[in-house]
C-alpha cells in the first residue's frame, strides 16, 4: 500500500527518524475528517500533516503494556490544623492547592475556610478546557467560548460569584474568602495567612494550549479505542509529553471577546458585593483585550509539538491494527 | 467463512437509508436466500464505519467502539452472502479499505469481494448533501457551500468530505481498484420520471435479493426539504448554534422537525443547482461517464443517468420567498407546540407515578419496625451498644447490609 504524501512528508519533517518510526508513519491510516488521501501535486496543510502525526501517536498509544504509573501516597490531615477548601478553577486556585499540599496540608475537615481563588476569566477558561479535554473531550478552544457566549453562561466551576454563595450556604458567617492576587506569590502568601499555613513555592495550573489542542486532537482520534489508550496521554506513562508549563494562555477569542468582557464585568460585580471577604482587586477577572495576543491555537504550533512527540517515542512494533 | 461479501459504500442520497431498513428489518427472508445483513441495531453498520475511518460524529462515535471488529467478525463467521452497506464508508482511505477487505475475508482468500456504489447525477447530489449538511446543524449558506466545493483545493472540511464521498471514479478507485472490475458494481439513480420501482429493482438484481421477498420494513427513508424549509432549518440552526446538545438536536430537530413534519406534504420548490453549476456540472458528470465507461465495471442501469436531466427551475434558498418560509415556520411552530404539549403531559403523568411512588416510600418508613431500624443505623456510628445491636441484627439476617 503505498503511503500518501501527507505521510512522507511528515516523515521527512522528522529528519531521520528510526526505520520503525517510518514505518508507524507510512502503515498508519488517517482517520477522522479531511482530505482522502491527498495527492501528488496536492498542496499540503498543517492539517493534512497534523492529521497523520495524530493517527501514528494514536495507533502507538494502543500498543499494550503502558509503564507503569506510581501511585500518589495518601497523606493524612492532622487534627490540629485549620481546615480548608481550595474552591474555583483558576491557575492559582492550583498554584495554591499545590503549594498547601507540599506544606503538608490536606483540604478538608469540618467548618472549613473556603479559599475562592479567582484569575483573568481567560486564564479560568483555559484550565477549565484543559480539565474537559483531560476528561476525554474533543473541543476547540474557539468552540468551548462560542458555547459559552451562545448560551450566556459560564461554567459553574468558573463562575465564582456562584461558587462562594454555594459555600456560604455551608459554613460559617466570615469563613468564605475570595483571592484575587496580582502574583502567584501574592495568592500564596494571603492563602498561607487564612489557613495558618507557610506554603512554599507553586506553579500556576499547567494547561499549556498547544498541549491541550494536541489532547484534544488524540482524543479524537482514540474516540472508539479502549479509555486507557487515551488515559495514558492525560496521567499515564505518556502525560509527560503533554503537561509542559503554561507559556501562555490562549487570548478569549475575538468574536466572543465582546461578551466575555461583559460577563466578567457582571462577575465583579457580583463577587463584590457577596457576604464574604474580598481579597485583591476582582476586577482582575477581566479577560485580556490585549491586541497582541494569540485567540487560537496555530495548527503550525500544534504539528510542531505533534512531531516532537514523535521524535521524542522509543520503542518499535508491534503496534496493533490501527 | 463468507463466501461472497459485497461492500455497498455509497452514495449517499441515492436510496440508502431506504435499502438499509429492509435489510434490517427482514433477517429471516434474507438467511432464506443464503444472505446476511450483520448488524444488531439499525445503525450499527454506521458505528462501524465510524469505528473504521475514526470518525468523530456529534458524540454518537463514543458507542463504536469495536465496533468494526464485530462486524468483520459476523461477517466471517457467515457461510454464505453477507452484506455491508453504509454511504459514509465511501470516504474510506485507500489504506482504511485494504484494512476493511483484509478483516471481512477469510485468512489465505477464498472470499469473492464485490463492491457497489450506487451513484446519482451531480445536479442532484449537490443540493442534497448541502441539505444534508443544514440537518447537520451546519450554517453554511448555499452560495458558500458551493464555492467551497468548487475550491480546486479542497482543503476545507466540507469540501473534502463532499468529494469523499461523492467523487465517484475516486472512490471506486478506491474500493475496487485491486478488484475484477466485474466485481465492482455501478448502480444508477433513474432520472426523474422513471417507474418508481426501478431503482428498488436495481438494487436486489446486483444483490442477488428476490425483489419483492422485503416486505418488513418501517418505511424509513431520508427525505428532501424544499427551498424554504431548508432555508428555515439553516436559520434555525444559527438560532440554536451551541445552545442545543446534539442529542437533542437530533431528537426534535432532524428527526421531529424536519423528517416528521417539514418534509411531509411539501409542495414548494425544490433544491436545485444555479445555471452556471449546472454546466459545470454537466461537463463533470460526463467526464466522469466516459471514465466508468473505459473501467469496463458492471453497470446496474445506465451511464447515461449520470449525466443532469434538464435542469429545475433556480430558487436561490440564501434568499426564499419570506412568505413562504413563514408558512414553512407557522407549519413547524404548530407541530412543535403539539410536541410541547404532549410532552408536557408525559411529565404530568410522570409527576403523578413519582408522588405516588414517594408515599408509598414515605408510609414504609413510618412503620415502628422501620423506625427503630434507622434510629439503630444512625446510632451506630457513635453508641457501642447500638453498633454492636445493628451487628446482631445484621447477623440474624444473614448479610452484611442495611
Amino acid at each position: 500500500m503505498p503511503a500518501t504524501a501527507a505521510q512522507r512528508e511528515v516523515v521527512r519533517r522528522l529528519d531521520g527518524p528510526a526505520p520503525w518510526l517510518s514505518e508507524l508513519v507510512l502503515t498508519t491510516p488517517v482517520g477522522g475528517r479531511g482530505r482522502v488521501d491527498p495527492g501528488e501535486g496536492d498542496r499540503l496543510t498543517d492539517r493534512d500533516l497534523l492529521r497523520v502525526c495524530v493517527a501514528a501517536l494514536a495507533r502507538w498509544s494502543r500498543t499494550s503494556a503502558p509503564a507503569p504509573v506510581p501511585a500518589t501516597p495518601r497523606v493524612l490531615r492532622r487534627p490540629w490544623h485549620r481546615a480548608f477548601v481550595v474552591a474555583g478553577l483558576s491557575p492559582h486556585a492550583h498554584a495554591v492547592r499545590t503549594a498547601l499540599a507540599g506544606a503538608g496540608r490536606v483540604e478538608g475537615g469540618r467548618r472549613p475556610t473556603v479559599l475562592v481563588v479567582g484569575g483573568p476569566l481567560d486564564a479560568m477558561v483555559a484550565v477549565h478546557w484543559r480539565r474537559r479535554v483531560e476528561r476525554g473531550a474533543g473541543l476547540r478552544w474557539r468552540r468551548l467560548w462560542a458555547e459559552m457566549a451562545a448560551r450566556g453562561v459560564l461554567p459553574r466551576v468558573v463562575d465564582l460569584a456562584a461558587v462562594a454563595e454555594e459555600w456560604t450556604q455551608r459554613v460559617p458567617s466570615g469563613s468564605v474568602h475570595v483571592l484575587f492576587g496580582g502574583s502567584t506569590d501574592e495568592v500564596l502568601a494571603l492563602a498561607g495567612d487564612l489557613v495558618g499555613a507557610s506554603p512554599g513555592d507553586a506553579e500556576p495550573a499547567r494547561a499549556n494550549a498547544v498541549d491541550t489542542d494536541l489532547l484534544r486532537l488524540l482524543n479524537q482520534a482514540l474516540a472508539t479505542a479502549p479509555a486507557a489508550s487515551r488515559l495514558r496521554w492525560v496521567d499515564g506513562d505518556l502525560a509527560g509529553h503533554l503537561h509542559r508549563p503554561w507559556t501562555r494562555a490562549p487570548g478569549t477569542p475575538t468574536h466572543e471577546l465582546e461578551w466575555a468582557v461583559a460577563r466578567a464585568g457582571t462577575l465583579a460585580d457580583a463577587l463584590g458585593s457577596g457576604p464574604w471577604q474580598v481579597h485583591g482587586d476582582v476586577r482582575r477577572v477581566v479577560p485580556s483585550t490585549d491586541a497582541g495576543l494569540a485567540r487560537s491555537v496555530p495548527p503550525a504550533e500544534t504539528l510542531a509539538l505533534a512531531l516532537e512527540v514523535l521524535t521524542s517515542l522509543e520503542g518499535g512494533p508491534p503496534w496493533p491494527t490501527a | 467463512m463468507a463466501d461472497r461479501v459485497i461492500m455497498h459504500v455509497g452514495a449517499p442520497k441515492t436510496g440508502t437509508s431506504f435499502l438499509q431498513d429492509r435489510l434490517f428489518h427482514n433477517p429471516e427472508v434474507l438467511a432464506a436466500q443464503g444472505i446476511r445483513y450483520p448488524v444488531d441495531r439499525a445503525d450499527g453498520q454506521f458505528l462501524a464505519a465510524l469505528d473504521l475511518m475514526q470518525l468523530t460524529w456529534g458524540g454518537l462515535e463514543k458507542q463504536a467502539g469495536g465496533a468494526w471488529d464485530r462486524l468483520a467478525e459476523a461477517v466471517r463467521s457467515w457461510p454464505g452472502t453477507a452484506i455491508v452497506s453504509h454511504e459514509i464508508l465511501g470516504y474510506a482511505s485507500r489504506a482504511h479499505v485494504r484494512r476493511a477487505l483484509e478483516s471481512l475475508s477469510a485468512p489465505g482468500g477464498g472470499t469473492e469481494v464485490h463492491v457497489v456504489l450506487s451513484v446519482r447525477d451531480l445536479a442532484r447530489q449537490i443540493p442534497a448533501e448541502w441539505q444534508e449538511n443544514v440537518k447537520h446543524r451546519r450554517l453554511v449558506t448555499y452560495g458558500e457551500f458551493l464555492d467551497q466545493i468548487r475550491d480546486p483545493d479542497r482543503t476545507s472540511t466540507l469540501a473534502s468530505w463532499f468529494w469523499g464521498v461523492q467523487e465517484v471514479p475516486e472512490i471506486l478507485d478506491r474500493w475496487g481498484g485491486e478488484l475484477p472490475p466485474e466485481q465492482v458494481h455501478v448502480v444508477t439513480v433513474p432520472h426523474p420520471g422513471a417507474p418508481r420501482d426501478l431503482l428498488w429493482e436495481r438494487f436486489m438484481g446486483v444483490l442477488g435479493i428476490e425483489p419483492t421477498s422485503l416486505a418488513e420494513g418501517t418505511d424509513r427513508a431520508n427525505p428532501s426539504l424544499g427551498v424554504p424549509e431548508t432555508a428555515l432549518v439553516r436559520r434555525l440552526n444559527e438560532r440554536l448554534r451551541d445552545v442545543v446538545p446534539n442529542e437533542r438536536y437530533r431528537q426534535f430537530v432532524r428527526e421531529y422537525l424536519v423528517h416528521q413534519t417539514l418534509s411531509r406534504g411539501q409542495t414548494s420548490a425544490r433544491l436545485s443547482v444555479p445555471p452556471d453549476v449546472f454546466v459545470w456540472a454537466d461537463e463533470l458528470s460526463r467526464s466522469w461517464r466516459d471514465h466508468l465507461s473505459a473501467r469496463g465495471y458492471d453497470v446496474v442501469g445506465d451511464l447515461d443517468e449520470l449525466v443532469p436531466a434538464a435542469p429545475l427551475p433556480w430558487v436561490d434558498p440564501d434568499h426564499p420567498d419570506p412568505t413562504e418560509v413563514a408558512e414553512v415556520g407557522l407549519k413547524g411552530l404548530d407541530a412543535m407546540v403539539r410536541e410541547a404539549a404532549r410532552l408536557r403531559d408525559v411529565e404530568i403523568e410522570l409527576h403523578e407515578v413519582i408522588g405516588n411512588l414517594q408515599e408509598g416510600i414515605a408510609r414504609f418508613e413510618r412503620r415502628p419496625t422501620e423506625r427503630v431500624k434507622r434510629r439503630l443505623v444512625r446510632e451506630a456510628g457513635t453508641n457501642p451498644v447500638a453498633k454492636a445491636g445493628l451487628g446482631a441484627y445484621r447477623a440474624l439476617l444473614g448479610k452484611n447490609s442495611r
